[in-house]
């Protein structure tokens, strides 16, 4: 019994040397050399166990017991060191890392589309949506297209309003994007439905505040049997709310253009005050956006088609109208002076 | 055009206040631009009554009047002395009286104030300074009020407010005529129409018009013995309507007549011309007032000009005449533009006493030319240009003759000379109302569609045409439907209305546009398409705005001297771009034939304005002179424009900034490229761009400017056809376009060698489907550029050759 009790207080010894030991290690690589110090093949441990041969047969199992205890708690302490190291290690580098997160990033740079052709690529979505195609024609156009076609002969007072330049002959600059109209049904007649709209460049020769020499228009055009006046309103009523918002509502005026009959002018309301009056909209509620109609029985024939089997409306707007509108723009020389100021602001 | 309340209502009765009937008759098509109070503010002015008109006793030019103003009542008489610059009021005379505190239109405030040592008490007015608030002309009378019951508040009274006496809480209304309305409303008669039609829905008794005419016998000489009349152009002056009026008296016209010219815009004169005017206002016809004495020989002759011959029109410019111009003229000399202006010669003036008065339509076509020809935007050439009713011209003469007895108290010659050899007829136009229904989208029957055209004064005959399509097979209990065909009878002071459709809108407008119903359009579905080349310019350009560039959009136009400037050779092909014939300026007289100017000039303006770093592209259209100029339209191409200047990026506090070079650019190209899947490879190239002598100035180690353009002749994107893409890029490390030291003007030390490089793109696209990342390592990235030689195997493409453009450049009329 003597012997078991000598052994017992040796275990205790080294047990106790190696808690003090484990407590004292800073790092993993000492922790692995504590480990093969007690618990290795030549470990203090492994020797204690060695002596088991002193002991009587029955008191042996006892001893075994013993050791692995005292091994299972050197494992532990081991253990639970490496963890507290570690978790003291992370923290030491989280430290170490430590950002300002309030401090500024560095920018990247960002390019911006311009506004009208912002405002373009959302018309253009509008009517595609609706099954509209997009057709396109030259800006420097023939007189017959850009007027005698759309029933606007020479020293018709029309032309006044449309103060042209002109290149050679008869070619010019086109002021509008009507003669699409003739170049589409001119290529697609007899096919039915005919439903486009034809964005583009306009240029008169005018210059102020309001008016540039260089602007850019939407022209639409549907041809199909049946279509009427209502239809043009359908179809312009959807686009105004999808353009401004569902709240928007349109007034049709009867006004003139020699390429339409009836025609209209078609007014949104305002997109600042709602319709109660403001500085915006002269105090009337509404703004005007575009002009529209059925097209002309002559126009239609000069595009190939009989009058007497279809009927169609027309209308067009002005781009930077509606960009001036949609983002409170009040100076259209503005759009085309390419102040870098300006343009980051869309 | 603007027309009076006051004046309408006479003709017609408004059923509705003034704001109301403007949104009415704008709703209608006549689209009221605003409703103006024109003689608002006006206040405190009063009839007094003039006592005694004596000299300024320190001044010749002034005179001195004591006016009653306050008769003798309870509360005594007010009088008052007041400084005047006309003397032609006498003793007993009506006048109007400004006393201190009164206010003219336009908030011009009378007070107290001395004029050479003379205390006045406020102001005698003459008319324009009543009706207009404007400073009278240097000869205006002050304006004598008659005293009889002419007006429409009674015979004036001393002490009444004038505001009640004539009237002046009037309201105007600012039409914005489109041309086919201006044609019949450019009168007040042709107003009233309107205001009829629209009012015979509210009360039939207002769909009546009170015609303006004028009823006068001939008392005087026959007309012949006042001017005879010979038209020898019928072509060009359809109708001649000549009235004579002997024993004038000239003077100022009454003060109702000069309140509803001033009301209407235009400045009273003298009875005689304010007659002519008054007409043309009321009844659209212009009217002008030959002074018949001075006709050489009393004879008219409407002819054309002769070569060489000149007039010297009421403006008192001498206007140089030949064949083109149709001219009113007496046995020797013209004496008038034809509907444009009258001349200095036979002006009407005080010495008048015997006019012929005018009455005509001319060719519009003609009046036009020569208005635009000579810039004489004249009353008469406005309405004659447009449409002027021949059948309402002897009732317009008429009209003015007999108000020319009335107000100028003369003696209508008897009888009127009336050139007229191809009367106009009034149209018939077949309308169905099944197709009127069918392009307006309502449901109006024949009857309806008849009312509505007759509130127009239009005459309407119906007519059972021909069975109703699909209801042919009739029964003995129901006979078949017959379509209804209206015949309608348009007057010809609606030259507008000429066709089916031009009807339809009338009945769509008296209807109203707001009745008809929203509806979508019905028929095939169909899916909207947009041409790839147009998709993949917008990706690209979206992508470009995601790599930090700005789009922006530059006129079509460039100044004839850029090419110089950037130092092209004199044979360069980029020389060669479309003249416009009447450019508004010079430096807007080309159209380019290149983007680089454009962006190079919106850069500069950023530089000018203190960018720092200006980073911005342009996709837009250039025009390539065809090779038959006259005959064939300018070839458009879509092409790219890259232009990198100054830093390569926004300034951070932990990152230095550095200068952007080719590379960036280059790498910036690359960039494109890859997106749309073509591959390139760069080379030297001409032209080279150097910065032209003295105007610009050398950068202060400024920094470096760098950009390129890229055209793309055909771009697919994802399909593997062949394709042809070529870009040229140039690169300037030491030149500085206008740049932000612009005053030190100092030429260049040498320009440094050119580096101007092109990049061509073989005939295919590299990018056709996806390939799987090699395990191997990464793929081969295109190295293979260089930029002193070609690599690759690349071919220049054929100089000149063209891609189809999507539309047709020939000229061709008719379908």
């Amino acid at each position: 019994m003597t012997e078991l009790r000598e052994l017992e207080r040796a275990l205790s010894a080294v047990e106790a040397e190696a808690r003090s030991a484990v407590e004292a290690a800073a790092r993993p690589e000492e922790l692995e050399a504590l480990r093969l110090r007690y618990l290795g093949k030549k470990g203090r441990l492994t020797a204690l166990k060695r002596e088991v041969g002193r002991l009587p047969a029955e008191l042996r199992p006892e001893f075994g017991r013993m050791v692995n205890r005292a091994s299972a708690a050197i494992e532990a302490m081991l253990a639970s060191r490496l963890e507290a190291l570690a978790r003291d290690e992370t923290a030491r580098r989280l430290e170490a890392e430590r950002l300002d997160v309030t401090f500024p990033g560095r920018p990247w740079p960002r390019g911006h589309l311009h506004p009208v052709y912002q405002v373009w690529e959302a018309i253009e979505a509008i009517f595609v949506a609706m099954g509209f195609d997009v057709a396109e024609g030259p800006q420097v156009e023939w007189d017959d297209y850009n007027f005698v076609a759309l029933n606007i002969p020479k020293d018709h007072p029309a032309r006044d309003m449309q103060q042209s330049f002109y290149v050679a002959g008869e070619m010019l600059l086109r002021t509008q994007t009507s003669p699409v109209q003739i170049r589409y049904m001119r290529a697609r007649c007899p096919e039915l439905p005919i439903r486009m709209i034809a964005p583009g460049r306009v240029f008169r020769r005018d210059d102020d505040a309001t008016h540039s020499p260089m602007f850019h228009q939407v022209e639409g055009l549907v041809v199909d049997r049946g279509i009427s006046l209502g239809d043009l309103k359908g179809c312009l009523d959807l686009f105004a709310r999808e353009m401004f918002g569902a709240a928007a509502r349109t007034r049709f005026r009867p006004s003139y253009f020699p390429f339409t009959e009836p025609s209209a002018e078609v007014d949104v309301s305002c997109t600042v005050c709602g319709g109660t009056g403001c500085r915006t909209c002269g105090y009337s509620g509404w703004l005007e956006i575009l002009g529209a109609g059925m097209v002309h029985p002559q126009v239609l024939a000069n595009g190939g088609y009989d009058p007497e089997e279809v009927t169609g409306f027309a209308f067009g707007m002005g781009i930077e109208r509606i960009a001036m509108l949609r983002y409170g723009v009040d100076d259209l020389r503005l759009f085309f002076g390419n102040d870098l100021r300006f343009l980051e602001q869309f | 055009m603007r027309v009076s309340l006051e004046w309408l209502s006479e003709m017609v009765t408004v059923p509705w206040p003034a704001e109301e009937l403007a949104e009415r008759l704008t709703m209608a098509g006549v689209k009221v631009e605003a409703v103006r109070r024109p003689f608002d503010g006006l206040s405190g002015v009063v009839v007094g009554r003039v006592e005694a008109m004596d000299r300024h006793p320190a001044s010749d030019a002034l005179w001195l009047a004591r006016v009653l103003v306050t008769e003798e009542t309870g509360t005594g008489a007010r009088r008052l002395t007041i400084v005047s610059g006309a003397g032609n009021p006498r003793p007993g005379d009506l006048v109007c009286v400004a006393p201190p505190g009164a206010v003219l239109p336009g908030g011009w405030r009378i007070d107290r104030q001395e004029i050479r040592g003379q205390v006045s008490e406020g102001m005698l007015l003459a008319a324009s300074e009543l009706l207009l608030g404007a400073k009278p002309r240097p000869d205006e009378e002050i304006l004598v009020v008659a005293p009889d019951a002419s007006y429409p508040g009674g015979p004036p009274r001393i002490g009444q407010d004038v505001v009640s006496l004539l009237e002046l809480d009037d309201v105007v209304f600012e039409l914005d005529l489109t041309p086919n309305y201006a044609v019949h409303c450019q009168s007040v008669f042709g107003v009233a129409m309107e205001v009829a039609a629209l009012a015979a829905e509210v009360d039939p008794a207002c769909g009546r018009v009170r015609k303006p005419v004028g009823e006068w016998a001939g008392e005087g000489p026959p007309v012949s013995e006042v001017a005879r009349v010979v038209v020898e152009e019928p072509e060009l002056c359809p109708r001649y309507v000549g009235c004579g009026v002997v024993e004038l008296k000239p003077g100022p016209a009454p003060l109702w007549l000069q309140r509803r010219l001033a009301a209407s815009g235009l400045r009273p004169i003298n009875n005689v011309v304010d007659v002519t005017n008054y007409v043309m206002l009321e009844w659209g016809q212009p009217l002008h007032a030959f002074d018949a004495a001075r006709l050489e020989d009393r004879t008219i002759v409407v002819r054309r000009a002769r070569p060489k011959e000149s007039l010297v029109t009421l403006d008192g410019v001498e206007r140089n005449l030949d064949e083109e111009v149709l001219v009113i003229a007496d046995a020797r000399r013209a004496v008038g533009i034809a509907g444009v202006m009258g001349g200095e010669n036979t002006e009407v003036s005080s010495a008048t006493r015997e006019v012929l008065l005018e009455a005509a339509h001319f060719d519009p076509r003609s009046v036009r030319r020569t208005s635009q020809r000579f810039g004489i935007r004249s009353e008469a050439a406005i309405r004659f240009e447009k449409w002027v009713d021949p059948n309402t011209t002897p009732v317009a003469a008429d009209r003015a003759v007999a108000l020319l007895r009335e107000v100028a108290g003369g003696v209508p010659a008897r009888g009127r000379i009336d050139c007229y050899p191809r009367p106009y007829e009034p149209r018939r136009i077949r309308v169905r109302p099944r197709r009127v229904n069918l392009l307006l989208g309502t449901d109006l029957d024949a009857t309806d569609q008849a009312n509505l055209l007759e509130r127009l004064h239009f005459e309407v005959d119906a007519v059972a045409a021909y069975p109703a399509p699909g209801r042919e097979a009739a029964t003995a209990a129901q006979p078949a439907d017959r379509e209804i065909d209206l015949w309608v009878t348009v007057p010809t002071r609606r030259q507008d209305v000429a066709g089916e459709a031009d009807v339809a809108e009338e009945i769509a407008r008296l209807y109203g546009y707001g009745r008809i119903a929203s509806t979508m359009p019905r028929g095939q579905l169909t899916r909207g398409h947009r041409r790839p080349v147009r998709q993949a310019a917008d990706q690209v350009r979206h992508h470009l705005a995601g790599l930090g560039l700005t789009e922006v959009v530059t006129y079509a136009f460039l100044h004839p001297g850029v090419f110089d400037r950037l130092r092209l050779p004199p044979d360069h092909p980029h020389r060669r771009a479309v003249r416009l014939r009447n450019p508004m300026t010079e430096d807007q007289s080309l159209l380019r034939p290149w983007l680089v100017p454009s962006v190079l000039e919106a850069a500069a303006a950023n530089v000018r304005r203190r960018a720092d770093s200006v980073r911005l592209f342009e996709l837009g259209t250039v025009h390539l002179p065809a090779g038959k100029e006259a005959e064939e339209l300018p070839r458009e191409e879509t092409r790219l424009a890259l232009l990198l200047w100054g830093y390569d990026g926004p300034p951070a506090w932990n990152r230095s900034r550095r200068e952007v070079d080719f590379y960036d650019l280059k790498g910036l190209v690359e960039e494109v490229l890859a997106f749309v899947g073509v591959d390139g490879a760069f080379a030297p190239a001409t032209p080279r761009i150097t910065p032209a002598g003295r105007r610009w100035s050398r950068p202060r180690g400024g920094p470096l400017d760098t950009w390129a353009r890229c055209t793309r002749r055909s771009w697919r994107p994802t399909a593997g056809t062949a394709g042809r893409t070529w870009l040229s890029c140039t690169s300037r490390p030491s030149w500085n376009w206008p740049g932000p030291c612009a005053s030190t003007c100092r030429r260049p030390a040498s320009p440094a060698p050119s580096g101007t490089w092109r990049c061509w793109c073989p005939g295919h696209c590299r990018r056709t489907g996806w390939r799987r990342p090699s395990a191997k390592g990464p793929a081969p990235s295109w190295t293979a550029w260089s930029c002193s030689t070609f690599t690759r195997g690349t071919r220049s493409p054929k100089a000149g050759a063209a891609w189809p453009t999507p539309w047709s450049t020939g000229r061709r009329t008719g379908p």
